[in-house]
């Protein structure tokens, strides 16, 4: 047989590649330029960069357009693009607190400094099909822009920056601060999960790049399971805000902080109360701790782009993965909490690359499989056949004297 | 269409190289012919002990190196068997397009000989550990020449200086022989030398004058 398993197909591999390519532009509609998806499927591109974990909306744009919209291709494509790229210099912490708002909402707190900025949502709508779109023209749509920009004035307030609202729940004593162990890994460079392999337990800085670059479904699932009832997450929502923040790096020659253009995030805080006391303490440990007030403990979440759904399910699974490593409870308050179970399979391009790569041949392996299963078989086969001897004779002894046994 | 522009051209030319360097290392023993890098005219040189004028550094094996290096990464440099300081024209020329660090020998991720003599130097490098393989170091000799070999080499060849290889293992269809010049004999043992324990070793490219360019990844067997 040699090596036929793995050879040959060639040409059909080809073809199919050709194929997929005509059913892309079979239908022979005006082609869609990367500029329109770029600008009018916008979610769709934050998703594929922050799946993708590389900050170019063009690049996005142009992998969605290749990929027909699938969105775990599309951030495939990126994250591909991206390992091929000189790293040319690290940027410096970006801080949240500088963003220039487009949106930024407080669910703990109504008034709030600065305010409520709703901006571009669509919270408040029916879940109506807008059939209005479909009739959708050049024309319609700079009508539409003309009536908005009618609405800008001069007294328009400029934005500001928005100070941060756990800043004010800190300010009145009631965040927990974070554990030593984590202010420590903060101090430390941070982990790089693109160069060191994962291992557990993780620091803080591996767990929000994995979550920053998690897969939005999975995502979504292991916060909403762990908020529902698998787990003991009761989560408030602190902040969430939508922007775009400047991107620093040090100049190479001064040090200085240079301002190399700024990107659009989502950032969110989550807030939840922490249990002061474990449940199992003793009272003499509890007096030992000292007297210690109950305090809300703090979940962050933060991705490129606009996608609240991602943020806040990062910051709820921050938040149960923080509370599970302080009370060293892996796992034990739901699947969430198992902080390996979380960041092992939450990445859509590892996750999907493994489920794909069943489409591969097997052939070899699976012929291997079925000589075991004949093996098996046989051996079971044999085995019963054995019993079956053996009950037989037994059957055959021991009838006489039951018989015999009934007379006594 | 308009002419690239001169940033176009440099990443168009790493991106090629790029692919040639990995298929070289795919194909252990494959001739390929690297591009003329597009700084050739800005040539920066190292000192020999042989030569009273300071020598042009090999081009097409610097321009190899800059394509794989980066922020993340370190190399060394070496010439006539002695490892350069940081300080050094050449160092410091290469820092400055590549941002990459000056690393130490037992650390370092790619090292570079400007001549095809290490002096032993190869076996300080780096070559991983059992758990990560790939924490181990990639070295370039900068050779005079390099061709496919038919036949043995004749006594004139070899005073000459020139040595064959016959290489075999993985990527190598039964074997496959290629002549060197200007590598030095010792050099093929310091080499057997760092890949002794698979997967552990060093992966190795011979770049000659003309940019032609051979790969002998730490899985090849080379008899020579």
């Amino acid at each position: 047989m040699g090596y036929v398993a793995v050879k040959g197909g060639t040409e059909a591999v080809l073809n199919a590649e050709q194929l997929v390519e005509y059913f892309r532009v079979k239908g022979e509609s005006e082609p869609i330029s990367v500029v329109q998806i770029q600008e009018q499927l916008r979610l769709a591109v934050d998703r594929a960069m922050g799946e993708g974990a590389l900050y170019a909306p063009e690049l996005a744009a142009l992998a969605l357009k290749q990929s027909e919209g699938d969105a775990l291709e599309a951030s495939f494509l990126l994250r591909a693009y991206r390992s091929t790229v000189p790293r040319i210099e690290y940027s410096l912490p970006v801080a949240g607190a500088r963003m220039r708002p487009l949106r930024r909402i407080s669910a703990t707190f109504k008034d709030i400094p600065e305010g409520q900025l709703l901006g571009p949502t669509r919270d408040y709508q029916l879940r109506l099909l807008n059939t209005l779109l479909t009739h959708e023209s050049s024309a319609s749509t700079r009508a539409y822009l003309a009536q908005i920009e009618a609405k800008i004035t001069d007294e328009t307030k400029p934005l500001v920056n928005f100070p941060k609202v756990i800043e004010k729940m800190r300010e009145q004593g009631i965040l927990a601060e974070p554990p030593e162990q984590e202010k420590a890994d903060a101090d430390a460079d941070p982990y790089d999960i693109t160069r060191k392999a994962l291992t557990f337990p993780a620091p803080r800085s591996a767990r929000l790049q994995v979550l920053a670059q998690g897969d939005v479904g999975g995502m979504l699932t292991f916060a909403y399971s762990s908020v529902r009832g698998y787990g003991d997450a009761h989560p408030t929502l602190g902040e969430l805000r939508v922007g775009h923040v400047p991107v620093e790096v040090a100049h190479p020659v001064t040090g200085e902080a240079v301002e190399i253009g700024e990107i659009l995030v989502t950032e969110c805080e989550m807030v939840s109360r922490v249990q002061s006391a474990d449940a199992d303490e003793s009272h003499a440990q509890r007096v030992a701790r000292g007297p210690e007030q109950p305090k809300f403990g703090l979940g962050y979440g933060f991705c490129f782009g606009h996608s609240e759904v991602k943020a806040m399910s990062m910051a709820i699974i921050d938040r149960v993965l923080s509370a599970a490593k302080e009370h060293g409870v892996h796992g034990e308050g739901g699947p969430t909490a198992n902080e390996e179970f979380v960041l092992l399979h939450i990445d859509g391009i590892e996750a999907s690359g493994f489920t794909a790569h069943f489409k591969l041949p097997h052939y070899v392996t699976f012929q291997a499989d079925i000589s075991v299963l004949e093996r098996t078989r046989a051996f079971h086969a044999e085995k019963f056949a054995a019993v079956r001897e053996q009950g037989q004779a037994k059957t055959a002894r021991t009838e006489p004297e039951e018989k015999g046994a009934e007379h006594v | 269409m308009q002419p690239p522009t001169e940033q176009e051209e440099r990443i168009r030319y790493s991106t090629v190289t790029f692919r040639h360097l990995l298929d070289s290392l795919a194909r252990p023993g494959k001739i390929t012919t690297l591009e003329p890098p597009p700084f050739l005219q800005e040539m920066p040189v190292y000192f020999s002990l042989h030569e009273a004028a300071p020598i042009p550094v090999n081009g097409y094996g610097l321009g190899a190196l800059l394509t794989l290096l980066d922020k993340e990464v370190t190399f060394v440099i070496a010439a006539n068997g002695v490892w350069l300081n940081a300080q050094d024209a050449l160092m410091r020329w290469i820092v400055t397009r590549s941002g990459a660090g000056v690393g130490t020998p037992e650390s370092a991720t790619f090292a570079f000989f400007c001549d095809g003599e290490s002096s032993g130097l190869l076996t300080q490098l780096p070559r991983g550990t059992l758990v990560e393989p790939e924490l181990s170091a990639t070295a370039f000799y900068c050779v005079e020449s390099l061709v496919d070999a038919f036949g043995p080499l004749t006594n004139e060849e070899r005073s000459d200086g020139w040595l064959k290889l016959e290489l075999t293992g993985p990527g190598i269809e039964d074997t496959h022989a290629i002549r060197i010049a200007g590598l030095a004999h010792e050099e093929l043992q310091h080499i057997r030398q760092t890949r002794q324990g698979y997967p552990l070793g060093v992966d190795v490219y011979m770049i000659d004058a003309s940019g032609r360019c051979v790969g002998l990844p730490r899985t090849t067997a080379i008899k020579g």
